[in-house]
């Protein structure tokens, strides 16, 4: 392996893909990490590990953290990573690893890889022919809201009420429906998404629903109301795209204000893993 | 819209990082990065909010532009 410098060299590890495919059509060498050094394959078996080499002082851990918080940095970083995953997943079965997966030594890895050998190949079967898509909603929820009031009498005689009340009483029972109100309609919008979730997930092999980006996040008018993803067989990827499309065109007619965004396709990066996901984000794991 | 965003990869930063870095904590306030599968890195909002206001300051260039942009001193805190 090629390192740049005399200095210590971490082995940064992007992906893991099975040695056969590999083998049947081995990869021109692409640019790592680092521009002077190369990506290289390294063979455990029937897994096949993606590694480049990354300067110690860099990515140690102490570096990293630091580094990450430098936005040029780690936007540079971590498309790299991206990127470099897309062209692996174009041509080979992959379980894409994290951002900063990163091993001391090639023996760690290869401990690693060892340790997990039973899982790695289990998944790598599963995951063949997959790809992972993400799909966002964003919702306007002053629709929403508006439409809870004109479909409620009970909401509409209260108004009514409220207004014969004292201004003090009033400030304070106004509070109180406007926030019943507000409830009933992130309920609608949470029901909304969910119908077309699950028309989704009818095509989908796995599912994750994600945390909704905050509006400071977005710096979009409407809220996000649903941010998942799905991993489908990629040959179901156009009548997938197809769903997407037709619902989006639905919201539309009917104007409900919703915004349908999807990206992909992505390596299954919400769906594999070194080791079980749950196991790697368990609390106190250190 | 989805005639925009259904091309392939044209992916923003927040969408690599929502996926690339370590699952859905970016939006709990706490970003975690793995290192050898086993340490923990915990960072905070900052980045992500940051990496959005970088973002509105520039159009998305291509990796290899912020690659060779990279040695460009960084303005972040």
């Amino acid at each position: 392996m090629q390192t740049n410098s005399g200095a210590p060299a971490l082995l940064y590890l992007y992906a893991l893909i099975p040695t056969s495919e590999y083998e049947e059509d081995p990869m021109e060498s692409m640019e790592g990490m680092e521009p002077d050094n190369n990506i290289s394959f390294i063979e455990h078996g029937s897994i096949t590990a993606v590694v480049t080499h990354v300067p110690e002082e860099e990515f140690s851990q102490e570096q990293l953290q630091k580094n990450v918080e430098k936005m040029e940095w780690l936007q540079a970083k971590a498309f790299h990573h991206h990127e470099t995953m897309n062209q692996l997943h174009d041509r080979y079965t992959t379980i894409p690893l994290k951002f900063g997966t990163i091993f001391e030594q090639e023996a760690n890895l290869a401990e690693m890889i060892e340790k997990h050998q039973e899982s790695v190949t289990a998944q790598l079967s599963y995951l063949k022919g997959k790809e992972e898509w993400n799909v966002k909603t964003y919702a306007d929820q002053q629709l929403f809201t508006e439409a809870v009031v004109q479909n409620s009498k009970e909401i509409q005689a209260k108004e009514a009420e409220l207004e014969a009340m004292p201004a003090g009483r009033r400030f304070f029972e106004k509070k109180k429906m406007d926030q019943f109100i507000e409830a009933q309609a992130d309920e609608q919008i949470e029901k909304h998404c969910r119908s077309f979730h699950d028309e989704l997930t009818a095509w989908s092999e796995g599912t994750e629903i994600k945390k909704n980006w905050e509006k400071r996040v977005t710096d979009r008018e409407k809220e996000m109301a649903w941010n998942a993803v799905y991993l489908i067989h990629s040959k179901d990827r156009e009548a997938f795209i197809q769903l997407i499309e037709q619902r989006q065109a639905k919201e539309e007619a009917e104007e409900t204000g919703m915004d349908l965004e999807c990206t992909g396709p992505w390596p299954a990066f919400h769906f594999s893993g070194l080791t079980d996901r749950r196991e790697q984000n368990a609390p106190g794991h250190s | 819209m989805p005639q925009d965003t259904l091309k392939n990869r044209e992916v923003s930063l927040l969408d690599v990082l929502d996926s690339v870095l370590d699952k859905g904590v970016v939006l709990q306030g706490d970003v975690t990065i793995s290192i050898a599968g086993i340490d923990l890195i915990y960072l905070d909002l900052r980045v992500l909010i940051a990496s959005v206001e970088t973002l509105r300051q520039s159009e998305l260039k291509t990796q290899k532009e912020f690659v060779s942009n990279s040695s460009e001193p960084s303005q972040v805190e």
